[in-house]
């Protein structure tokens, strides 16, 4: 008798806490996934504001879009077929980090110790690769909607809210994905340089040399750790080089190309 | 049940205690939710072979702590991964853990000050579920003699 409370009473705290867990997981759901149905327009429309604010603070240069090609982009994009890709553009940062990323819009941003740390074109074009798989998989719109609501973004591109904007630019350079939209984008990164026959030991090369300069995290830590560990990066690119059938080098003198780079952002 | 007319003060301030102490340990404790739980398991160990009454208000609040630093330890833990490492996202499912953590939290909160007042009175305050595990424990051992005060 005694035995059938305890499993009453059991039933009742279960089915309580289950069923408010239960329903803010029904009644939160369009919220999280709200990114996939957020309108283009209204994404390139936020992608401008936060590249104006860009501007305005620093410089920015327009190095490629589907209207303009740099002189030095050319070989590059040929190579990317970036044409091909849902890149809208592609431009150079004034920044002192070894970094890209992307903006709501389709657009890459390139910051210009990132050229100068490549050794190769295929180093440099791997990470566009990486960047381009983010664009492909919209995690940058995921990751906007999981920190502001869908009303201040409208807001935002309602030109009613300059402090989100600045906001939504800062969280664009300090923030990063997922570790799973990190791999996500890896993955997409070496099937896109199969597709247009890329070598990929480039993309490896670069993992491993920012492994040797970052801050060498320990390997307990890798479950916790947001980007997948260089190690495993690294691991991940070698063992799909392995298969590949044929890959060819970039053709550019990679040297002039970061000159050339470094004098436009002066 | 046992009636707690007859018993002494000093047995149901221990009881009342073993509620109380825990807005302390918490206090030194967060955000580590563990440290008032390794305080409610030492307050155990020293008063163990004490009353049956002291007993069962006792274990009610370290069973209780128990449950809820094992949901405090998970939604730190996954915090963590989401916010400081972002190894994991930020869901529905978290949003629906995050909230019924809290609200175990207030329950657990409310039930023990209701518990230690109940306690202070010599009566006893059965929580869900573990206060009834806590009570056959503790009262249904046929094997233990109940002791009279001294």
């Amino acid at each position: 008798m005694k035995n059938r409370k305890v499993w009453f009473q059991l039933l009742v705290v279960v089915l309580f806490f289950g069923s408010i867990w239960g329903l803010i997981i029904v009644f939160t759901e369009d919220e999280d996934n709200a990114w996939k149905t957020w309108d283009h327009e209204m994404e390139s429309s936020l992608g401008n504001l936060i590249l104006e604010n860009y501007r305005l603070n620093g410089h920015l240069e327009l190095v490629w879009s589907e209207d303009f090609v740099h002189p030095d982009w050319v070989v590059l994009s040929k190579a990317l077929e970036i044409e091909e890709t849902d890149v809208s553009g592609i431009f150079l940062y004034d920044s002192e980090e070894i970094n890209a990323f992307t903006l709501p819009g389709n657009n890459i941003l390139i910051c210009l110790p990132l050229i100068e740390f490549a050794d190769t074109p295929e180093e440099f074009v791997g990470v566009i690769a990486h960047e381009i798989g983010h664009i492909h998989h919209r995690h940058i719109m995921k990751m906007i909607i999981q920190k502001f609501t869908i009303n201040a973004l409208i807001s935002v591109v309602a030109g009613q809210s300059s402090s989100s904007v600045i906001q939504l630019s800062e969280m664009m350079v300090s923030s990063s994905f997922s570790r799973d939209n990190e791999r996500e984008a890896d993955q997409f990164a070496l099937n896109f340089l199969t597709r247009n026959g890329i070598a990929k030991h480039g993309l490896a090369r670069f993992f491993e040399k920012l492994n040797a300069t970052e801050f060498n995290i320990p390997q307990w830590m890798s479950l916790l750790n947001s980007h997948p560990m260089h190690d495993d990066r690294v691991e991940l690119v070698r063992s799909f080089s392995a298969d590949t059938i044929s890959s060819k080098s970039i053709q550019m003198n990679w040297d002039e190309f970061q000159e050339r780079m470094s004098e436009l952002m002066e | 049940m046992v009636s707690g007319e007859n018993i002494p003060i000093r047995e149901r301030e221990d009881a009342m205690s073993a509620y109380l102490m825990m807005f302390a340990a918490a206090a030194v404790g967060l955000p580590l939710p563990t440290i008032n739980l390794v305080a409610a398991l030492i307050y155990w160990y020293l008063n163990r072979s004490k009353s049956r009454f002291i007993k069962f208000h006792i274990l009610q609040s370290l069973y209780s702590q128990i449950v809820t630093s094992f949901m405090n330890i998970v939604l730190i833990f996954w915090s963590v991964r989401i916010f400081l490492f972002k190894t994991l996202e930020f869901t529905d499912v978290y949003k629906g853990y995050l909230v019924i953590t809290l609200i175990a939290n207030m329950m657990y909160f409310v039930f023990s000050i209701v518990a230690a007042v109940k306690a202070r009175k010599g009566q006893f305050f059965y929580f869900m579920v573990i206060g009834q595990i806590t009570y056959q424990q503790v009262y249904d051992n046929k094997k233990e003699i109940e002791l009279p005060n001294s």
